[in-house]
C-alpha cells in the first residue's frame, strides 16, 4: 500500500502496535495490560485498551479519484475503580495514549512507512461509574478510487432499479470464498439469517425529487447497505475479518460511478461501524451509505 | 396565461450555419442566409425549391426532424443535437431559469426650451416634443448548465466557430491561429418555453457567444456557462406550432456527465510528450471574445462582428501528496520553473500543457506517475480538454489543508506564422456513433494530435 493510505482494518492494527510499543518499563503506558481491537471479552486484565471502529467519511474527490478519507476509531481504557486514585490513574492513561498518537501523526504501519496525513482528537471523557476513559481520533488518509463509467444515462429509473444494480454487483461478491461474504438480501435484516452470516442487506432508505435544472428533475435515493458479522468470540480476528469483509464492499460501492447508466451519479458518503444485539446474537453491524442521483426528463 | 412556474420552463438550443445576411429578412423564397427572425418575431422560411424541400429558415429551429445529414450542411441549415441521421435533439439542462436581457439602449436628450419636467413623446404621428428616444437593441442572454457531450458541442461552435469540426465519431472545439473570419460561422438561437400551448414563449434570434467558461471542483461536476449577445429578442413564440409547424423539440441529451472524481489530469512541460499525472480539487476556464455590432441606424444590429478571443483559467492541486514529483517542495519547484527559462530570465517562456482526460476507462497512471500523452479517444462520450498554457501566478491557501493554485493563460503555442503546434485549448469528445451523430458542422478535419 502506498503512504499515507490504509484500511480501518489496518489503523486499529496500527495504532494498537503504536500504542503497545509504549507499555514498556518506563514508558507512558507503563502498567497497560492488555491493548485489544473490538468488543471485550467476559474476564479481563485492567487496565486496558480497546479500540473500536466508529466511521469513515468520504469528502466529496478530486480528480484521478483522490480523496482525504476520514477515518474515526474510538479508544476506550478501563480500569477497575477501587479508591478515587484509580479513576485518576484511568484519566492518565487516556492522556497517554492521545500523546502517543498526537506525537506521532502518521500511524506507520509495521515497515515503517507512513499511513495517516493528520489526526484530529475529541475531548477525553471520563465515565467514574464504569472505570472508564474514552476519546475519538480521526485520522485522515489519501485514498484513490477510480470508477467505471457508462456513457449514456436513463431516464427516470425506479429506485428497484438502481436498488437492483447494487444488490447485483455485491451478490456477484458471494462466491469468492476470500470475500468472506454469505448473503446478500434486499430486505431489513431478519434475525432467521443468522445461520448465513457473514450476510449483507441493500434497502432504500430515502427518495427525494430534488429539482435543479430546466426540463430535468435529478431525484436523489440513498440506500444503507449493512453488513453482519457474528461475534462469535471475542478476539481480535472476529473484528479484522469482519473489516476485511466491509472492505471489499466498499471497494464495489465505490467502483460504479452510475450504475451501468441508471444514475446521473453515486457515491458512497460514509461508513458506520457498530453492533447490533439480535435475538441475544451479538453482531458487528457496519452501515454504508450510498447517494445516488438519477435523471427525470419532464 | 396562467399562473407561470419557473420550473415548468424549459430550454432548448439551436444553430444556424453562417455567416448570415444580417440585413436580410426576407421570407417565402430560396434565400439561405437571411436571419431566423424578421424584426416583428416572425420565423423567416425559405427552401430549395426542390421535392422534397430543404429548408433554411429559421422555422426550422427546434424542429425534431431534419433531411438526412451525412456531412457538412449548407448554409442556412439548422444543427441541432444528433440522434439519427435525420433526428436531433435540442433541450438544454439550464440551471437557475435565466431570462433574455432585451438591451435596448435609451438615449436622453435634454432639451433646453424651458420646461420643468422632461418630456415622452405621445406616440401620435408628428408628436415628436420627447427627450427620450429608443436606441439600438442588442439582447444578450446568459446560461449555465451541465454538459453533455452533445450539448458542449453544440454549444460551444457559437464561441469556437471555425475551430469547431466534426470527423465521423471525433468532435473538436479548438482554438485557430488564423482564418476567423469576423462574420460568425455558427449562429444560435435560444428558446425559453413557457408554456405548450400560447404564443408566449421567448426566443434570443441569431446570437453568438461571446464569452465561454467551464469549470469543477470536487462538489460540482464539469459546468459551462456562456453569455450571448443576438439580433432580436422574440416574445411571441408559439412553442406548440413554432417548428416548421410542429412543437418545438425541448428533448435533452441522455449522455453522461463530467465528475471531477472521473477525471484523470496531467501537467507537461515544453513539448515533452511525457505527462504527470496530478490531483486537481478545482479547474476553470474562461474564454472572453471580443463582439461588436453596426446598427447602420437600424434599431437591430445589421452584422455582429467577432473578433479577438482570450483565454485564462486556473487549477487548485493539494499541495500534500506523495512521491518526488508531488511532495510539497518538489512540486513548488517544478511549477515555479514551468514557464521560465532558467537560464535567461527575462527570456523566452515556454508553456505548459493542462490535459483533463475524462475516458470510460480512466487513464493508466497514479498520481504523480509519468504517462505519455493519449493519442486518441477510446470510448464514445469521453472527453479530453487540453490547454496551453504560461502560468501568470502561483498561490497557496486553503482552509483546513493548504492547496496551491495556478492561475494561466491560454495561448497557442506557433512554429510559424501560421503553423500551430499546440492549441490554446482543444477540446475533444467522441460521439455515440460515426453516421448517426453528424452535426453537420463545416471543419471536417479533426485530428486529435496536438
Amino acid at each position: 500500500m502506498a503512504d499515507y493510505q490504509t484500511t480501518m482494518s489496518a489503523l486499529v492494527t496500527n495504532v494498537k502496535s503504536l500504542l503497545s510499543s509504549k507499555t514498556g518499563s518506563g514508558l507512558a503506558l507503563e502498567g497497560i495490560r492488555q491493548i485489544k481491537r473490538g468488543i471485550l471479552p467476559q474476564n479481563n486484565q485492567f487496565p486496558l485498551i480497546t479500540l473500536i471502529p466508529d466511521r469513515e467519511v468520504f469528502p466529496p474527490f478530486s480528480s484521478s479519484g483522490l480523496v482525504r478519507t476520514q477515518r474515526t476509531i474510538s479508544v476506550f481504557i478501563f480500569g477497575q475503580i477501587h479508591r478515587q486514585d484509580d479513576a485518576f490513574n484511568v484519566q492518565k492513561y487516556a492522556d497517554a495514549a492521545m500523546e502517543t498518537l498526537r506525537d506521532n501523526q502518521t500511524i506507520p504501519d509495521s515497515e515503517g512507512n507512513p499511513t495517516v496525513i493528520a489526526i484530529e482528537f475529541t475531548p477525553i471523557t471520563i465515565d467514574d461509574s464504569r472505570g472508564g476513559a474514552t476519546f475519538s481520533a480521526t485520522c485522515i488518509s489519501e485514498e484513490t478510487l477510480s470508477r467505471t463509467t457508462s456513457s449514456t444515462i436513463d431516464n427516470n429509473p425506479t429506485s428497484k432499479e438502481v436498488l437492483d444494480k447494487i444488490y447485483t454487483k455485491l451478490n456477484n461478491l458471494v462466491p469468492t470464498a476470500s470475500n468472506k461474504i454469505r448473503a446478500v438480501f434486499r430486505e431489513e435484516w431478519d434475525a432467521s439469517w443468522t445461520r448465513l452470516l457473514p450476510s449483507v442487506t441493500c434497502q432504500l432508505t430515502s427518495h427525494e425529487q430534488a429539482s435543479r435544472a430546466s426540463g430535468r428533475d435529478h431525484p436523489e435515493m440513498s440506500f444503507d447497505i449493512n453488513l453482519y458479522s457474528k461475534v462469535a468470540s471475542a478476539a481480535d480476528a472476529t473484528l479484522l475479518n469482519h473489516l476485511d469483509a466491509a472492505e471489499v464492499i466498499k471497494a464495489a460501492l465505490t467502483s460504479e460511478a452510475n450504475w451501468d447508466g441508471k444514475c446521473h451519479d453515486s457515491a458512497l458518503t460514509s461508513i458506520n461501524y457498530g453492533q447490533r444485539l439480535e435475538s441475544n446474537e451479538l453482531l458487528y453491524q457496519t452501515t454504508f451509505d450510498v447517494l445516488t442521483t438519477t435523471r427525470h426528463n419532464k | 396565461m396562467a399562473i407561470h412556474a419557473l420550473w415548468d420552463d424549459q430550454y432548448a438550443f439551436s444553430v444556424r450555419k453562417g455567416p448570415l445576411d444580417w440585413t436580410d429578412q426576407t421570407t417565402g423564397g430560396t434565400a439561405t442566409d437571411a436571419v431566423s427572425h424578421q424584426d416583428d418575431g416572425d420565423a423567416t422560411q425559405h427552401d430549395d425549391g426542390a421535392t422534397p424541400p430543404v429548408e433554411f429558415g429559421g422555422d426550422q429551429h427546434f424542429a425534431a426532424t431534419r433531411p438526412a445529414v451525412t456531412g457538412s450542411v449548407a448554409l442556412g441549415r439548422v444543427i441541432g443535437m444528433p440522434t439519427s441521421t435525420t433526428a436531433v435533439n435540442f433541450g438544454m439542462p439550464v440551471t437557475g431559469n435565466p431570462d433574455f436581457a432585451s438591451g435596448v439602449e435609451i438615449i436622453e436628450t435634454p432639451v433646453a426650451d424651458g420646461q420643468v419636467v422632461g418630456r415622452v413623446g405621445g406616440g401620435a404621428a408628428g408628436n415628436d416634443q420627447s427627450n427620450i428616444f429608443r436606441g439600438g437593441s442588442s439582447p444578450t442572454f446568459s446560461m449555465e448548465f451541465v454538459p453533455t457531450v452533445q450539448s458542449l458541442m453544440l454549444v460551444g461552435s457559437t464561441f469556437f466557430q471555425e475551430g469547431t469540426a466534426q470527423e465521423a465519431d471525433k468532435l473538436q472545439l479548438r482554438t485557430v491561429a488564423a482564418g476567423q473570419v469576423s462574420d460568425p460561422l455558427y449562429v444560435a438561437s435560444v428558446l425559453r418555453k413557457m408554456s405548450t400551448s400560447a404564443a408566449d414563449s421567448r426566443i434570443l434570434s441569431d446570437c453568438v457567444a461571446n464569452s465561454f467558461s467551464l469549470s469543477a471542483d470536487r462538489s460540482t461536476p464539469l459546468t459551462c456557462s456562456a453569455d450571448f449577445t443576438g439580433r432580436v429578442l422574440v416574445t411571441d413564440y408559439n412553442a406548440s406550432t413554432g417548428a416548421a409547424g410542429s412543437a418545438a423539440d425541448t428533448t435533452i441529451d441522455i449522455g453522461r456527465n463530467y465528475a471531477l472524481h472521473d477525471c484523470k489530469a496531467a501537467i507537461s512541460e515544453g513539448t515533452a510528450a511525457t505527462q504527470y499525472v496530478i490531483p486537481v480539487d478545482a479547474f476553470s476556464l474562461n474564454g472572453s471574445m471580443e463582439t461588436g455590432y453596426t446598427f447602420y441606424n437600424q434599431t437591430t444590429p445589421q452584422s455582429i462582428l467577432t473578433g479577438p478571443q482570450s483565454w485564462e483559467g486556473s487549477i487548485t492541486i493539494p499541495l500534500a501528496g506523495r512521491g518526488s514529483q508531488l511532495s510539497n517542495i518538489a512540486m513548488s519547484r517544478i511549477l515555479s520553473q514551468l514557464g521560465s527559462n532558467s537560464a535567461s530570465p527575462s527570456g523566452t517562456v515556454t508553456p505548459i500543457h493542462i490535459s483533463l482526460y475524462w475516458s470510460a476507462t480512466p487513464n493508466a497512471g497514479d498520481i504523480g506517475a509519468a504517462i505519455t500523452q493519449p493519442s486518441s479517444l477510446a470510448a464514445v462520450r469521453d472527453l479530453h480538454i487540453r490547454l496551453c498554457c504560461v502560468i501568470t501566478d502561483i498561490s497557496v491557501g486553503g482552509d483546513s489543508e493548504a492547496t496551491q493554485t495556478l492561475s494561466f493563460r491560454c495561448l497557442n503555442q506557433m512554429t510559424s506564422v501560421s503553423d500551430v503546434a499546440r492549441n490554446a485549448v482543444s477540446i475533444d469528445m467522441k460521439a455515440d456513433h460515426a453516421a448517426n451523430n453528424m452535426f453537420g458542422f463545416t471543419g471536417a478535419s479533426a485530428t486529435y494530435g496536438m
